[in-house]
């Protein structure tokens, strides 16, 4: 663990090559585009899904009030489908048996606050955390039963990961993107995200863990 | 290609269906090569089993101290095949193929002896080719269709190709030398039969009809140029047989047959029985058998099984002829027997138990335990209780002890019973014989069973009803339950009759969207729960109010259907009308207002 640390600690010091590189204006924005797994935090999905996670898709916009401070907002989409359970009234007691298949549809908006540990630009890996308000829009329909069930429920989320910058393993592409995009950073990242959301009316749980991994543009 | 296609697939339901019967005949030299997805292959059985004929190859090529065979299973193999010297023999010629694409055999080493023979070679661009082969090898009793080159010899000193059909090819034989050729058929072969640059003398005792080109000036005396007159060349599954009056039978050397199923060395399995059908004389129960003539000539007769199990064994007794199997010796005419003194009665079946029921959405899952003696199950259901009096018309008759009743309507409850029928059935199947003699199908002398066909005799039993059930449909749920488990709609419950009617879901879902989500239509549901259940009791207790009830909720329902169910942009659209509406009337009073005060406001 100590080695691990330490190599933590030496990444995030700028390389020599580029602590003589200043940039003469910072980024404002940065633009996450990521994918991964979201594990849902009820126990039974696995038993109606056939595994326990579903893949998710990201897209976050975040302002940079600081170079080390940021808030930003994010939309993603998660999708699983399985299978119903036949109705309560014939099955025992923990003994609800498959039937049908079910879609279930979640999509995360997150409006958040992240902090960067950065110190200088050319740092080679960024950590960060971060934390916000969640909303959980959730679509779940019952194959050939008609009717969609609709709704929301509000929560909180906190993740946080480690960035990699990839502007070292090509100088010039890096020098490209900027002058043709602007993009004065890419990243490439990888977080764990962990959601509650609860429709409180019902007392189902809709968070769930996370792990991403993307791109990160800073322009 | 089309004719290959409709081969494999036919060949591939014989061996689904022969593959729990086929019995064992190899030799303690033999190594076995099967692919069939039903066979235990195994190489550590004896004799060895492997699935690819290369694979079979292999092995005999490695062993030592044993000289060992490949003997090739029915089955359709795609493989490009080296010899390595070893004899390999199909055990059925037509039903044991070699298709796909390039060289299909190459024996083109100078040591390849041995022997290749009772395969069907198809498709390919080369069949079997023995390029610089001096070894002594034979190519005997195969058939070759749809080749480019069926055989291709070059330096191939000491090959013999015998008791051969060459059929709708390119070039049948492709030789540099003059080799010996005899017993063969060449039919229909699109660029010649024989290509050679040789002086012939060694091809002999051969049929050649219908071809391109011959390719060679052959002696006449025993050569001939006759149509050999198969069983069925051009089918989609060709059969190679010879009919009675082919001038190809005993015309060959040694006064053998030519073609494929000539000589010492051809398979002894005619080929399966078709058509198979039966039919019943309800007068007399006698069941008639009709199947599609074998007209083989080697045919001498058919074999008639039958028995009381569907796929065997047929063991049956009772017929006036004898018990199972009947032979039939008069030729291959013979396309029809009549079973009679087959008996009818039938002793009434059991009852069926554990009658058990599970609900889906509009549709009831239904199981329950076999009845002794039952053939099929009616199944009755109702939404009135019934017994065996008063059985209900709806009903079907089944096969297996499970059945799903579908058209369903949710909440409503329906009384399910069951009750076993008992029918005397005979199931039967046909075999073709080439003697008297063998009496196993599929080993030698006698075809495999044909398909089969079966018939009830007699007049059905129906047993007693089982313990009539009582359950209802209801719609599945999804995990997790994001449809609200909240208060019912009580008095919408009542009216409709369940919790899952339509228009109770509609409401549900428009109290979710639209009143829960704001504190005036919270506050709302909270008065509605308040005092709905006093209402909806009063409505269970007088069910004679619920139709009036469910009128006067319509508008409700209709409102939260177009709420729920329509998309934005028409509920934006209609909701611009209404808009419009109010503004076009509220214009038109301020104008009435502004007329009256006389235009000062």
């Amino acid at each position: 663990m100590k080695k691990i640390l330490l190599l933590l600690l030496t990444l995030a010091v700028p390389a020599a090559s580029y602590a003589e590189e200043q940039l003469l204006t910072l980024p404002s924005w940065s633009l996450e585009l990521k994918g991964g797994t979201f594990a849902p935090a009820l126990d039974n999905w696995a038993q109606y899904y056939g595994r326990k996670d579903m893949p998710e898709y990201a897209v976050t916009l975040a302002y940079k009030v600081l170079r080390q401070l940021e808030f930003g907002v994010g939309v993603g989409a998660a999708r699983d489908r399985g299978q119903a359970y036949a109705p309560l009234h014939s099955a025992a007691a923990g003994q609800a048996y498959l039937a049908g298949s079910v879609s279930t549809k979640l999509y995360p908006l997150n409006v958040f606050v992240l902090a960067r540990g950065i110190i200088s630009e050319n740092q080679w890996v960024v950590p960060y955390i971060g934390a916000g308000w969640t909303r959980m829009y959730y679509r779940q329909t019952v194959d050939e039963q008609g009717g969609e069930v609709r709704g929301s429920a509000d929560g909180y989320h906190v993740r946080g990961g480690l960035q990699l910058c990839l502007d070292g393993l090509d100088e010039s592409a890096a020098n490209n993107m900027y002058t043709d995009y602007e993009v004065y950073h890419t990243y490439l990242f990888i977080e764990v995200e962990k959601t509650q959301a609860k429709v409180k009316s019902l007392s189902v749980e809709l968070g769930g863990t996370a792990y991403l991994t993307g791109l990160l543009f800073e322009f | 290609m089309k004719s290959i296609s409709s081969m494999l697939l036919v060949l591939t339901a014989a061996l689904i269906l022969q593959s729990a019967i086929a019995p064992s005949t190899a030799r303690a030299d033999e190594i076995i090569a099967n692919n069939s997805s039903t066979a235990s292959c195994s190489s550590s059985t004896t004799p060895p089993c492997y699935t690819t004929i290369q694979a079979a190859i292999d092995a005999a090529s490695a062993a030592t101290g044993t000289t060992y065979t490949v003997r090739v299973e029915p089955g359709a193999y795609q493989e490009n095949i080296t010899l390595k010297g070893i004899t390999v023999r199909g055990r059925e010629t037509a039903r044991t193929i070699v298709f796909g694409s390039g060289t299909l055999v190459t024996a083109g080493t100078s040591s390849s002896a041995g022997s290749i023979s009772n395969l069907t070679f198809a498709n390919a661009s080369i069949g079997i080719d023995a390029t610089n082969n001096t070894a002594s090898f034979e190519i005997k009793n195969n058939i070759f269709m749809g080749l480019a080159t069926a055989v291709k010899l070059q330096g191939s000193s000491n090959t013999t190709i015998s008791n051969n059909v060459f059929y709708a090819n390119g070039t049948a034989i492709s030789t540099d030398e003059d080799r010996v050729i005899k017993n063969n058929i060449f039919l229909s072969n699109t660029t010649m039969a024989i290509s050679t640059i040789a002086t012939v003398a060694n091809i002999t005792y051969n049929d050649f009809f219908s071809n391109a080109a011959d390719g060679v000036v052959w002696e006449t005396t025993t050569n001939i140029a006759d149509d050999p007159s198969f069983v069925a060349a051009a089918a989609a599954t060709p059969d190679f047989h010879l009919q009675s009056g082919s001038p190809c039978i005993n015309t060959g050397s040694g006064a053998v047959d030519l073609g494929a199923y000539g000589g010492p060395d051809t398979d002894t399995i005619p080929f399966m029985v078709s058509g198979v059908t039966t039919s019943l004389d309800t007068t007399t129960n006698d069941v008639t058998v009709s199947w599609t003539a074998n007209p083989d000539y080697k045919v001498i007769g058919y074999r008639v099984y039958y028995g009381k199990t569907s796929g065997g064994p047929y063991d049956g007794t009772g017929a006036v002829d004898g018990s199972s199997p009947i032979s039939l010796t008069t030729g291959t005419a013979d396309s029809t027997y009549v079973l009679s003194g087959l008996t009818s009665t039938v002793s009434a079946p059991g009852t069926p138990t554990d009658l058990q029921s599970s609900p889906l959405n509009e549709s009831l899952d239904l199981s329950w335990s076999p009845a002794e003696g039952a053939t099929s199950y009616m199944v009755y259901w109702s939404t009135s209780s019934f017994d065996i009096s008063s059985l209900p018309t709806d009903s079907t008759e089944v096969d297996q002890t499970s059945q799903r009743l579908t058209g369903l309507t949710n909440g409503t409850p329906y009384y399910i019973g069951v009750a076993a029928v008992a029918e005397a059935s005979y199931y039967v199947a046909v075999t073709a014989i080439y003697a008297t003699s063998d009496t196993d199908p599929g080993v030698s002398n006698e075809s495999w069973y044909s398909s089969e066909a079966t018939t009830g005799i007699g007049g059905s039993m129906t047993g007693a009803l089982s313990a009539v059930i009582t359950d209802y449909p209801e719609a599945l749920v999804a995990y997790p339950n994001l449809e609200s488990k909240g208060p019912r709609c009580f008095i919408a419950t009542a009216a409709f009759g369940y919790y899952s009617a339509p228009e109770v879901r509609a409401l549900r879902e428009f109290r979710d969207r639209y009143l829960l989500t704001n504190s005036a239509g919270a506050a709302f549901v909270r008065w509605y729960y308040g005092h709905g259940p006093v209402a909806a009791a009063y409505i269970d207790a007088h069910p004679a109010y619920k139709p009036v009830v469910r009128a006067a909720l319509m508008p409700a329902v209709g409102i939260a259907l177009f709420m729920t169910k329509t998309p934005f942009f028409i509920r934006a659209v209609v909701a611009l009308f209404f808009l419009m509406i109010a503004l076009m009337i509220a214009h038109h009073l301020f104008r009435k207002k502004l007329s009256g005060s006389g235009g000062a406001l």
